[in-house]
Parts: C-alpha cells; structure tokens; sequence
C-alpha cells in the first residue's frame, strides 16, 4: 500500500486527489514541515524526505519525492486509471513536457509573480507572460492540458490555480478549467480530507 | 513522420540542459540532427517556438511530436529508444533517477544561476543591460559574485554528497543514469571554468572522474575546454564565439548533421 507524507494546504494535497483519482489504496501520514515563507512549523523526523518537505510517498519500500516524480510514479503504476499517456502512447512526450514545464517554469514564474518580482524585472515579467499565453493557447485548443484528456499534469497545473489563483491574468477559459479540474469528484473528495489525519483508504 | 528523418535537436553548446540532451544522443548513437541557436534567437518569437512556447533550448522535434524541458527530452528519448542502462529497468533505481530529474531543476540548477551565469555573461553585458536583464548584470557587476556563487554551490554539492550515491558511484546507484547527465553538465562545467573546487566532496570527485571516462565526453564538452578558466581571466565575446564555434564543430566531428542559426 502506498504511503503519503503529507502536511495539509500543501504540495502534498493534490496527490491526495491524484490517489482519489487512481483508486488505490492508500494511507496518510501526517508530518508537520518547516514553511519557509513564513516561518512556521518544524521539520518532522518521521518524514522520510531527505529534504523533510512534503510531498513523499512510499511505495513497498520505494520512497519517491518531488511532486512531478511522484505524478509520473504513480500514473505510470496504475494505467487503468487512464490518466497518464504510458510509453508508446503518442502523447508521452506532451505529457513529459507538461509535468517538466511545471517545476522548472510555472511554479517558478508564479510565485515570482506572487510575490511581486516580476513588476520589476523585464527578463522574469517576459517568462511570466510567456508562461501564462502556453497555459492559455493550450486551453483554447481543449478542455485539459492534453485536450480532450485529463492527466496527472492537469492535477499539477489546477491545483497551483486553485491555492494560487490571483498570480495569473483574469481569464474566464482558466477559471472554467480550474472549475472543470478542482470540480472534479476526487478532487471534491481531496479536499475533505486534507485536513484529517491519519486516513486510510482501502 | 517520414521514414528515415532524422529527429531535430534545438540546442547551444553554452546551455547545460542541451549539453545533456546531445551527449546521451551521442552515447547512445542516436541519428539526429542539431540546430544550433544563438543568445538572439532563443525566446519568444524565434525559430524554436513553434516547437517549445518559450523559444528556449533543448527542445526535440521528432516528426510530429514536440518535447521540451531537458528531463522530459531525456525520459522520452529513453524510453522510445529502450535505453535500459541510462533509464534503469530496476524500479527503485529508476524512482530515484525520475526523483532527481524533477529535484535538479530547483537546485542544482541554481548552481550555473548563482556561479557560472554572472561569469560567463560579462562577455556581453552590453546587450545584457539593453536587454532588461537587471538581476542578472547585478549578479556580475557584484564585487561578492565569486563568494556568494561558490557558497550556493558548496550547498548544493553538501546535500548531492550527503543524500545521494546511495550505494556506488553514481547517483542513482552503480551506474550512470540520466540524473547523472543532467547533474554532470551543471557541476562539471564549474571546474573547467575555475569557479569551484570539488576535491573536498569525496564522493562528487569520484563522481566526476567516473562522468569524464563515459564515451564522447571531450566532443560533449569542447564547448567547456575551450572557453577555460573565467575566473582567472575574465570571459570576453571573442572567447565565448570561439567556444560556441568549438562545441558546436565536435558534434559535427562525430558526424553530426547540424545547421547554425548564426
């Protein structure tokens, strides 16, 4: 059974959803972390996470960290679900691209835009508005990053909308995918168990 | 995609994700083609961007599909072509390794953003400032630049030493993998360029000699060799062209189909 390390309001959220979504049986653990933007709570030495952030699961021993790493991990585990494009499938390198694309330039330009960096920064605004026409045009072409599929990147990129919303341009096409995405049953069922503790789902 | 044609490798030899991107084709005897880009051509608007919405490099056309981002290129090159050294078939193995691609973004990264980016760039400030880039001209213009660099470094190899090489002398394990290619091109190019100093990381050191003995390690990196040690002598224009003409000439030397966007 897979274990999540998770800390409520955090990254780990959203892989409660992608669990939700997949099926599988699962079980939080509970770990407090250090937050780094406002300097509360503590690490927690049950967490497994070299860097004692959240999330990490553990699957038969196996500990996977990094919230793209552990979207690839467990869409590729569990294909039935239908939510990651497997090897072979036309639209794995999208899929790759997509949940890359989210650690190294939406996490990045959003919370430069967050916290206000990019106003005066003409190299950080440009990646920023590069950024948001990407998720945009791709929008526009379908109702989910890959079109007419929903995928493990769209639990990335919907949940970033859903604690973040205010860093990206008003735009009636992202609010309806975040409502499309974050409407979702499993994501609806995510949510609720957030802030509990110690759930299991067997 | 028509039969026979080649797939295209958008890349610059300055740009550690491409350096990555084309030794694996090199180790692993791809056929491809590079298309070689300029600083002026990359961004929004340039000859890359109908394949990758920034314009930025690597990107691989292969027909019809389009990848970007240097771990997402590896990962589909690996597993379309079967690669089951670089892409462990061992399942934890390859955890650790997808771990690491997705951890090296927001960490080793910051080790050519703090350290090798203001050395390098001071070749062309001028255009750098005409440009808008404040942080980065302030980075180099900094009398601290060399200290404040090697200190985001020396964390950087602090947590690679303490929480990887779990059991060899790779990252992942006892042989290379992609996390190492992608690690190598960040750190290696350090050394070459006399900005830091590994020899008190026992294990990176080791880690760097067993990299530097994989095949095709010199045309990979004649991009590294040639423009040589920027701490000691500041880099300049006509160096860094020499360097980029250099790296871009080994990849042909291995016969390489290339095309400059010059």
């Amino acid at each position: 059974m897979i274990t999540l390390y998770h800390c409520p309001q955090t990254r780990s959220s959203r892989i409660i959803w992608l669990l939700e979504e997949l099926g599988c049986p699962y079980a939080i653990k509970p770990v407090t972390i250090f937050r780094p933007s406002t300097g509360a709570g503590v690490s927690d030495p049950a967490n497994p996470n070299p860097t004692k952030q959240v999330p990490a699961i553990e699957d038969d021993g196996r500990l996977v960290t990094e919230s793209a790493a552990i979207v690839l991990y467990l869409t590729d585990a569990f294909p039935a679900a239908g939510i990651g494009p497997g090897i072979g499938d036309p639209q794995r390198g999208e899929y790759l691209s997509w949940l890359a694309w989210y650690g190294a330039e939406l996490e990045l330009t959003m919370f430069a835009k967050a916290a206000g960096e990019t106003e005066a920064a003409p190299m950080k605004q440009r990646r920023y508005e590069t950024v948001c026409r990407h998720l945009l045009d791709s929008l526009a072409k379908g109702p989910y990053l890959l079109g007419d599929r929903f995928s493990g990147a769209d639990i990335l990129v919907a949940s970033a909308l859903g604690f973040a919303r205010k860093a990206f341009p008003d735009s009636e096409v992202l609010d309806a995918y975040a409502a499309r995405c974050n409407g979702r049953s499993a994501a609806v069922k995510a949510r609720e168990l957030d802030t509990a503790s110690g759930v299991q789902r067997a | 995609m028509a039969v026979g044609q080649r797939m295209i490798l958008w890349g610059t030899p300055a740009s550690q994700p491409s350096r990555a991107v084309a030794w694996a084709c090199l180790i692993k005897g791809l056929n491809f083609a590079y298309h070689d880009l300029t600083m002026r051509h990359l961004g929004v608007g340039g000859p890359v961007q109908p394949h990758n919405p920034s314009g930025q490099v690597p990107t691989l056309q292969d027909g019809d599909i389009s990848v970007f981002e240097m771990p997402a290129i590896l990962i589909y090159l690996a597993e379309k072509h079967g690669w089951s050294d670089l892409l462990p078939a061992d399942l934890a193995a390859r955890t650790r390794m997808h771990q690491y691609l997705h951890f090296h973004h927001n960490f080793t990264r910051r080790a050519t953003l703090g350290l090798m980016a203001p050395h390098v760039t001071v070749a062309f400030r001028d255009m750098l400032v005409a440009r808008g880039k404040s942080q980065l001209v302030a980075a180099m213009d900094s009398a601290d630049k060399l200290l404040a660099g090697q200190r985001i470094v020396l964390e950087v190899a602090d947590l690679i030493e303490a929480g990887w090489f779990p059991h060899g002398d790779f990252l992942c394990g006892a042989e290379p993998t992609l996390a190492d290619i992608a690690c190598y091109e960040e750190l290696s190019q350090l050394t070459w360029a006399g900005l830091f100093d590994f020899s008190a990381h026992a294990k990176l050191s080791r880690w760097l000699s067993a990299m530097a003995a994989l095949p095709f390690h010199e045309p990979a990196h004649r991009y590294n060799l040639i423009l040589g040690d920027i701490a000691a002598a500041p880099n300049t224009l006509t160096r860094f062209a020499a360097a980029l003409e250099a790296g871009v000439q080994a990849l042909a030397d291995c016969g390489v189909e290339v095309r400059r966007f010059g």
